[in-house]
């Protein structure tokens, strides 16, 4: 499949997710979009319980055969996946897209070796040896830099320490070069050096191989440092998405000003993100306008009150959009 | 892990001789006065005494155990000075019934208690973990809902009730199946595999029956359970097909609480299963505790209540090993 190099490599558009719960129908997503070229890092932000981990999910197609609903699209290289079978979506995962998750050690496999758990990912996708396969295991260990990776490919995953163990999972989610590695909150569970280090780990094997990123997470910080690109998600949807440095130049939603607002410096991260007054909307019954209005301090601006009746749209110039009614209203403002 | 199992050897050692020691004790302090059961209809005082002569109950607590004990290990003669008889290795003493060994006894009923227990360990492990896999795979749906009514039924279903039950329809009204006769102790006898299977059938489907729907529990939730882990949610997102997730990655780690049930059940079961063995008059090792309680016969009632202690605890460590094996975490404990 050719695309035009300038088309991006993921685009997400209008993704919709719902889950069926006994209490109602939980909407997880309610129209995310984003987009994603190739070998860009684009970091997620946003709340506990915005939506993060789900959109991620979403992605893997880990959501398919299951009671939830997806709509929308995902396209990976004009290729939508969301139009997938189950079985057509295997081909892609851990070959095209891959993932690693916020505890490594629940995310392996506690009875077999850490070594056999990466070759494993390599035979899905590569006909190779059982041999073989535990070579290139091997190479792997040693290129997140693991010491000793023949030795420590034996090894059990609660015999390696925290960071080592996210190291393997990188390991583990890299063997097949994909295109896309989603990281969702990969260094929350580990110590603050620890973190340091997988994250500059992660950034010199994207640089390395030129693969793409989606990197989950609370902090700020950790965006600042490793990010191309922020999407700012809130209720489900993305309220921002911009480059980092328009991000923090010119924030234009006014969720995203609170966000900035709140942070102390830039060098101060590891702390949750609670900074604006009050709470998310309840995903079993949304508003009819927007979804921060509850919240947001510029309501006034708007006239009629649209904010409580009218969704806004994600809209915007330069490649900075923003989703808030004041985007329409100021279509003259100065680009920052 | 070579540590780990001198230690739970050992550990099995020490236990087995504690637990010999308390049964030995407890059928000394019970109830029932040995001699007296052993004297049999006229007992006058004096019968008593010769009795506890020959039973050796005039020596101290702990040479009685001793003398019990080194019967394992060496043959020797049993009985009053004069009437002594020759109780050959392994010895556990003679019933006061037959003045057979008991250890003669317990052999000629294990090998009922064996085809009662193989044949119904295989049924209920295919049936139970089978179908506790199925449902847990198919939650929430038809199938699901099926198998677990169906288990809830079982596990309320008393073995005597549906051992009468099967004896009454296949045996009785159809005439399907002939009535277990204590002709055929094993596969290898004149019957024939065969035989022996179908004249253990029933016992097994009474067994089974009831132990499947526990497994399917245990099977089922164990499974939910397992199917909810971060590393199914991995195992998925590395492309695995739907087989390698469920039997390589989940049937791996939640069918490890099976195992430990599976091996405590053998291990019960082999100290006979009391109420099947007397349903269907199989003259195994539990029909003959029973039989030897009822009839004051001391020796063997004890001698059968140890080695049903016993093969618990060797189950015990068998599993603790299985254990050690499945699951590397536990080998460093
Ligand atoms: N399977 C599910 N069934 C019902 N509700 C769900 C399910 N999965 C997620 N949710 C709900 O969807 C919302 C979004 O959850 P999500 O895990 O995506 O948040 P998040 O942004 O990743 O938060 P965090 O920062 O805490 O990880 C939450 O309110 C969550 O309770
Ligand atoms: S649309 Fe209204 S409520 Fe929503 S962010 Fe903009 S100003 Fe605030
Ligand atoms: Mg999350």
């Amino acid at each position: 499949m050719t695309t035009p190099e300038d088309a991006p490599m993921l685009a997400i558009r209008d993704l919709r997710v719902s889950f069926p719960t006994d209490d109602g129908v939980v909407h997880a997503v309610n129209g995310m979009d984003l987009t994603l070229a190739r070998g860009e890092t684009v970091g997620i932000v946003g709340e506990s319980g915005s939506g993060k981990t789900v959109t991620s999910q979403a992605l893997m197609g880990l959501l398919k055969d299951t009671t939830a609903s997806v709509t929308g699209e995902i396209l990976l290289d004009g290729q939508d996946l969301n139009t997938l079978t189950e079985t057509q979506m295997r081909a892609y995962r851990g070959k095209k897209i891959a993932m690693i998750f916020q505890d490594p050690l629940s995310a392996m496999h506690p009875f077999y070796p850490v070594g056999a758990q990466i070759a494993e990912a390599y035979r899905v996708h590569n006909n190779v040896s059982k041999k073989a396969a535990a070579q290139v295991a091997v190479d792997m260990l040693g290129r997140v830099g693991i010491p000793d990776p023949k030795r420590r490919y034996a090894a059990y995953p609660h015999e390696f320490s925290g960071g080592m163990r996210q190291r393997a999972m990188i390991a583990m989610a890299l063997v097949c070069e994909p295109e896309l590695l989603i990281a969702d909150e990969p260094t929350t569970a580990l110590d603050v050096t620890v973190q340091a280090q997988i994250l500059d780990l992660l950034n010199e094997l994207q640089e390395e191989t030129g693969t793409s990123v989606i990197l989950v997470t609370h902090d700020l910080g950790v965006v600042a440092e490793v990010c191309h690109q922020v999407v700012v998600m809130y209720g489900g949807v993305c309220v921002e998405q911009a480059t980092v440095a328009n991000l923090f130049d010119d924030p234009r939603h006014p969720y995203t000003q609170g966000l900035l607002a709140s942070m102390p410096s830039l060098a101060r991260r590891s702390e949750r993100l609670s900074p604006i007054p009050g709470f998310p909307p309840s995903l079993l019954a949304l508003p009819d306008g927007c979804l921060f209005a509850d919240r947001c301090p510029k309501t006034h601006l708007v006239p009629d009150g649209a904010c409580a009746t009218h969704r806004p749209t994600l809209t915007g110039v330069d490649g900075h959009p923003s989703r808030c009614h004041l985007e329409t209203l100021q279509p003259t403002r100065e680009v920052a | 892990m070579t540590s780990f199992l001198m230690r739970r050897f050992v550990a099995m050692i020490v236990l087995l001789f504690v637990i010999s020691f308390v049964t030995f004790t407890l059928f000394q302090l019970g109830p029932a006065d040995p001699a007296a059961a052993a004297c049999g209809q006229e007992c006058t005082p004096q019968r008593i005494a010769e009795a506890r002569v020959a039973l050796g109950m005039d020596k101290p607590f702990l040479t009685q155990y001793f003398t019990y004990m080194s019967g394992l290990f060496s043959s020797h003669m049993v009985g009053a000075p004069g009437s002594q008889a020759l109780c050959s290795w392994p010895c556990l003493g003679k019933s006061f019934q037959t003045n057979e060994d008991v250890t003669t006894i317990i052999a000629r009923a294990l090998p009922y208690t064996l085809s009662v227990a193989c044949g119904a360990v295989v049924l209920w492990t295919v049936a139970g973990v089978g179908l506790g896999l199925l449902a847990a795979l198919r939650k929430g749906r038809f199938t699901d809902k099926l198998i677990v009514g169906g288990a809830s039924v079982g596990v309320s279903l008393p073995i005597p009730v549906t051992g009468l039950l099967l004896l009454l329809l296949f045996v009785s009204t159809l005439d399907l199946l002939p009535f277990t006769t204590n002709e055929i102790a094993s596969p290898f006898g004149a019957a024939g595999p065969g035989g022996w299977f179908l004249n253990y059938l029933l016992p097994w489907v009474a067994l089974a029956v009831l132990f499947s729907a526990q497994y399917i529990r245990v099977t089922r939730s164990n499974m939910l359970e397992t199917l909810g882990e971060d590393f199914m949610r991995t195992a998925r997102s590395k492309g695995l097909s739907r087989r390698s997730i469920v039997f390589r990655h989940g049937a791996r780690a939640g069918l490890t609480p099976v195992v430990t049930m599976l091996g405590l059940d053998i291990g019960s079961l082999l100290g006979g299963a009391v109420l099947t063995e007397t349903i269907f008059s199989v003259p195994g090792v539990g029909f003959t505790a029973v039989h030897a309680a009822q009839s004051g016969d001391l020796p063997v009632t004890m001698a059968i209540t140890m080695m049903a202690a016993f093969f618990i605890i060797v189950a015990n460590v068998l599993v603790d090993i299985a254990y050690a094996v499945i699951d590397p975490r536990v080998r460093v404990a």
